[in-house]
């Protein structure tokens, strides 16, 4: 394994480092891919934290941006309109997470383990990783960009937000290139660089409030770039 | 409901397109280049599956019988796949003649390579079909050289 | 003793698993209308699979993930759909030419009809999907598929003009009578033969599959430098052969049969019977790889277990796909639909989705967090950049001059 596990570091970037991952069982067995996210939200107004891994088309196909997102999701629903819970991805806890590495390591064997995400717990809400991605960010000053990715604090079975990372969401936030040691072969580095240049972070303090129903968030400062922190 | 209706309209203008494109006028003449490019092709495939014939002929007992076999069946499947589009098209008026001329060389062709696989195929002896057929790819050769000018 | 065992049997697995279908009938049409002038693409072509295949191969062993896994956690969802559906469509294509080639060599030797062959090759693949060991079909495909060196010894037997051959080769010397369009298409076509992308989702794959470490590094390394060069050379030496027995005589390639005639020109009955053999295999092992590609990328998109490393019955959807993918190729097989044209057609659909599967590749070879010490150097970042353009470039080409050619005649 070439990569430590990430649950021992300090931070985990949900996108990059979590989204779209492979998981693996105790056995080695794949299980599926991670999906979504599930985030809860503290109705007092508490640190949001992904709470647990998503997967299943209902957790894919709103994923598939906003227009044909609806339309599978719709689709997807008609296909099964006489199942119940057709719009509930299944879901994996975060403690079953033993390693994280290039894949999701579980603790325990696949047989039987993926079961419907529950109901939000009283005082709380529900959302997805997946709405709050994309999103315009909104500061004091006009347009800041866009969420491209949130840094998490990485506790045990509770992953809160610790930043935003904000950019322009220009094609290619997922490859990585503008974060980490990245040593990319020179053109690439160079464009994708380019195009990521103004890719910033924020933290979750400084969010003002975030409009789930229509898509939108309110900061109270502007983002610090990422090429001026190292 | 809107966005139904947009997309039938979009699928009738592609649907509109495509057979514009498919369907060139049925009956009118091809245009002079058209016509001699062709003929290049189709009377190309006739040399090219002689070719062939010609190369199984010269060393029919060095090759195995059922490879001989398929490779000549081979040959008047590609000769008769080229030379449809050719038959059901319309010459340029100026060109009846030498429309007729590549169609019964194509015929001749045809047949010549039917009896080389025949023969091929019986066992039979095929000493005197590989003279037919050298003189058949020389003609055609010829032919192609005149009408179509290559 | 026994490591170099290993050694020589994965080079020569490589050479004989290199050549397939797409290969055969492009690098034989070729050779017939363009002599050796387009050999330089065929090397540009064998040299882009050794860097992107070494790649590959590297971020398999190093992260564990094969190549799809990567293009969804890299590209998004969105994108790696785009991509998983291009590929999809052109190793599905490659998979269904493949069993027709498969159907044609077997009644090149019985000269039954092919559609009566086709359903048993199609049940045959998939017995071997299903039931084969990983590297039991990897070695024995690959070992007779060196059968097709036949062509290099044919072409020593027809003894043709090797200063002639090495003149095209050298100074890109297009036929008079062929133009630039067409000259540009069938370079394309021959680069998305040599450059296929199920090669790249196999390779990766199959070193998960076959449970390569670290220690399998030069191992690996070994097998592509040296196997696929090798196998490229077999590439050359069937158009070296049609260029001398067909070329004086304007022969246009268009049937399996004819790939191999000069074999029987040169070597007799003996050398058709190795030559049919070599058919077989090579077609064959391609039509297992690329089956087993089309399993691959979907399980690895959607999560879902996937490969022969584990029993059938504990990867049951992987199983599916492929019982599906048979039966879909067998279905349009079927149809009386020419094996060759599918094949055309694949090539240059393979030139159209190369850059889909290379990007992904080369970032993932430079990350770090997967790779370790493993990243690309300098050699491998400067080829695989050049490559890309390299790539992009053949990739927009191809359907215009697909167009513009009519399919290059």
């Amino acid at each position: 394994m070439r990569i430590g596990n990430r649950l021992e570091g300090e931070w985990i970037d949900a996108m990059l480092h979590l989204m779209d991952r492979q998981v693996v069982d105790v056995e080695g067995r794949m299980v599926c891919n991670v999906d979504d996210l599930e985030i809860t939200l503290d109705d007092d107004g508490g640190t949001p934290a992904v709470t647990r891994l998503l997967t299943g088309p209902a957790a894919l196909l709103p994923r598939m941006s906003g227009r044909t997102g609806h339309w599978l999701r719709r689709r997807w629903i008609s296909l099964g309109i006489q199942y119940a819970h057709r719009d509930v991805p299944l879901a994996i806890d975060l403690e079953r997470i033993r390693h994280l590495g290039s894949a999701v390591e579980l603790d325990v064997r696949r047989d039987g383990l993926l079961d419907l995400e529950p109901d939000a717990e009283p005082g709380t809400s529900h959302r997805r990783l997946g709405e709050l991605l994309g999103m315009a960010v909104e500061g004091p000053g006009g347009h800041v960009g866009k969420v491209l990715d949130v840094r998490l604090s990485a506790d045990p079975g509770r992953y809160e937000f610790g930043h935003l990372v904000i950019g322009p969401g220009h094609p290619g936030s997922m490859l990585g290139y503008d974060r980490g040691d990245f040593n990319g072969p020179w053109l690439v580095q160079r464009i994708v660089g380019r195009l990521h240049r103004h890719v910033g972070l924020l933290s979750w303090d400084e969010v003002e409030a975030v409009d789930w129903d229509h898509g939108g968030v309110r900061v109270t400062e502007e983002p610090q770039l990422l090429t001026e922190i190292d | 409901m809107r966005r139904a209706g947009a997309l039938v309209a979009v699928l009738l203008v592609v649907l509109l397109v495509l057979l514009c494109a498919c369907t060139t006028r049925a009956g009118s003449p091809a245009g002079e280049s058209a016509w001699r490019e062709q003929a290049d092709k189709v009377l190309g495939a006739a040399m090219s599956s002689l070719g062939t014939a010609r190369v199984v002929l010269e060393n029919d007992t060095d090759l195995p019988h059922p490879y001989a076999v398929v490779t000549l069946q081979d040959a008047i499947t590609s000769l008769h796949r080229e030379s449809g589009s050719f038959l059901t098209s319309r010459p340029p008026d100026d060109r009846h003649t030498d429309n007729d001329r590549v169609v019964a060389a194509l015929g001749e062709a045809t047949t010549l390579l039917t009896r080389v696989s025949t023969a091929v195929a019986a066992n039979a002896g095929t000493a005197a079909l590989r003279e037919s057929v050298r003189k058949a790819y020389d003609d055609l050769d010829d032919l192609r050289t005149k009408v179509a000018g290559s | 003793m026994k490591k170099f065992f290993g050694l020589a049997l994965g080079i020569l697995t490589a050479i004989g698993g290199f050549v397939d279908i797409g290969d055969l009938v492009t690098n034989a049409q070729v050779g017939a209308r363009f002599g050796l002038s387009l050999g330089l693409v065929v090397v540009l072509g064998v040299l882009g699979i050794c860097v992107f295949a070494e790649m590959s191969g590297r971020v398999a062993v190093c992260s564990n993930r094969a190549t799809f896994d990567l293009v969804r956690e890299r590209l998004g969802p969105r994108v790696g759909l785009l991509n998983l559906v291009a590929s999809m469509i052109v190793t599905l294509l490659t998979f269904i030419a493949e069993i027709g080639g498969v159907a044609l060599a077997l009644s090149l030797a019985s000269s039954v009809n092919d559609l009566l062959i086709i359903p048993i090759v199609g049940l045959l693949v998939w017995l071997v999907l299903w039931r084969a060991r990983f590297s039991l079909m990897e070695n024995v495909l690959g070992l007779l598929g060196l059968a097709l060196v036949v062509f290099a010894v044919a072409l020593w037997k027809l003894d043709p003009s090797w200063g002639h051959l090495a003149h095209q080769t050298f100074t890109v010397a297009k036929p008079g009578d062929e133009d630039w369009m067409t000259y540009a298409y069938y370079a394309v076509a021959l680069f998305g033969a040599a450059m296929t992308p199920y090669e790249v989702f196999f390779f990766s794959s199959g070193g998960v599959e076959e449970k390569w470490t670290e220690k399998d590094l030069g191992q690996m390394r070994a097998n592509v430098f040296v196997g696929f060069p090798l196998g490229g050379l077999l590439s050359l030496a069937i158009a070296g052969c049609t260029a001398t027995v067909f070329g004086p005589l304007d022969v246009q390639v268009d049937a399996l049969s004819q790939v191999g005639l000069p074999v029987g020109v040169a070597l007799g009955k003996i050398g058709i019977a190795i030559v049919l053999v070599g058919f077989v295999a090579a077609t064959f092992g391609a039509a297992c790889e690329t089956g087993l590609s089309v399993g691959y990328s979907l399980a690895q998109y959607l999560g879902w277990q996937w490969g022969k490393f584990v029993r059938p019955d504990e990867a049951t959807r992987f199983h599916v796909v492929l019982v599906l993918a048979t039966m879909l190729g067998v279905a349009v097989l079927m149809t009386g639909v020419d094996p060759i044209m599918v094949t055309e057609i694949s090539v240059v659909g393979s030139a159209v989705a190369l850059p889909l599967t290379y990007f992904p590749i080369l970032v993932v070879a430079n990350d770090r967090d997967y790779m370790g010490e493993h990243v690309n150097g300098t050699l491998a970042n400067a080829l695989g950049t050049v490559y890309l353009v390299v790539v992009v470039l053949a990739a927009l080409a191809a359907l215009p001059l697909l167009v513009l050619t009519g399919m290059g005649s």
